[in-house]
């Protein structure tokens, strides 16, 4: 199995990032477009659902989806995973190419370690966020009911975040070792 | 790098071009360009036994250790 050039794996994962990255842009794009121009989700219905582990709360053409802490914090989240696809496929241009230890993949690998970690903390302002609204929904139906927002970073993301950052290192050693070993005569 | 490899020296001396050395050597004009402009990292014993042998002159003529570069 080849992992990296043409016809290889890397090859396979840069088109289907291409294509994700495609389909991110055009659906922040058609965000943007809503929130600016409310005619249009008048004519259409919008419903925008909040999933948690063994639940999905939804809500059906309501003007608080729209509202602009909600809204922007999802924005930014896209805008930052639209950043972290650019470099992916990068990254992996350049794997197809079969350049793999060289000083961009080094920076973009970089980037995008610190682009995941953003993308934790920015992810948990938007589920704050989220939590508000939902509480703000539901916190009228029962008084027996305890409802909270609570602002939780995914530990999951921060530690591949970190674990980008690390093979960002350990590429540099090897791009070291291989200068060395090409200047060896 | 405070090892200055003193090549075209050597060449100057030997009335050596760098295209007859590179044949004699057996090793690419443009490692030996990378050679003596002093940008190789390291060199091979055999690389070295290869040069005195051609040039007829001992690794120190060679290779030169400056304190302050």
């Amino acid at each position: 199995m080849k992992y990296v050039g043409r016809k290889s794996i890397s090859s396979f994962i840069f088109i289907v990032i291409k294509i994700s990255f495609v389909i991110t842009f055009i659906g922040l794009t058609a965000g943007i477009l809503v929130f600016f121009f409310p005619s249009l989700h008048e004519q259409v219905p919008l419903k925008m659902s909040f999933d948690y582990p063994g639940l999905s709360i939804g809500f059906e053409n309501t003007e608080d989806i729209f509202s602009y802490p909600v809204y922007t914090s999802i924005w930014i989240s896209g805008i930052v995973l639209l950043l972290i696809l650019y470099l992916l496929r990068k990254l992996f241009k350049n794997f197809r190419k079969g350049e793999v230890f060289s000083d961009p993949n080094v920076k973009t690998m970089r980037l995008t370690g610190l682009s995941v970690i953003i993308l934790a903390v920015v992810n948990s302002i938007t589920d704050l966020m989220r939590g508000w609204l939902v509480v703000e929904k539901l916190e009228t139906l029962s008084e027996s009911v305890d409802l909270h927002a609570v602002i939780r970073i995914d530990p999951a993301t921060l530690f591949v975040g970190f674990l980008i950052l690390i093979f960002a290192e350990i590429f540099k050693m090897a791009m070291q070792y291989k200068e060395e070993n090409e200047l060896t005569i | 790098m405070p090892i200055i490899v003193n090549l075209d020296v050597m060449m100057a001396k030997r009335k050596i071009s760098l295209n007859e050395l590179s044949e004699k050597v057996g090793i690419t004009l443009s490692n030996l360009s990378i050679l003596k402009n002093s940008k190789a990292k390291a060199i091979r014993f055999s690389t070295l036994e290869a040069l005195c042998n051609v040039l007829d002159c001992q690794p120190g003529d060679l290779l030169e250790y400056s304190e302050g570069e």
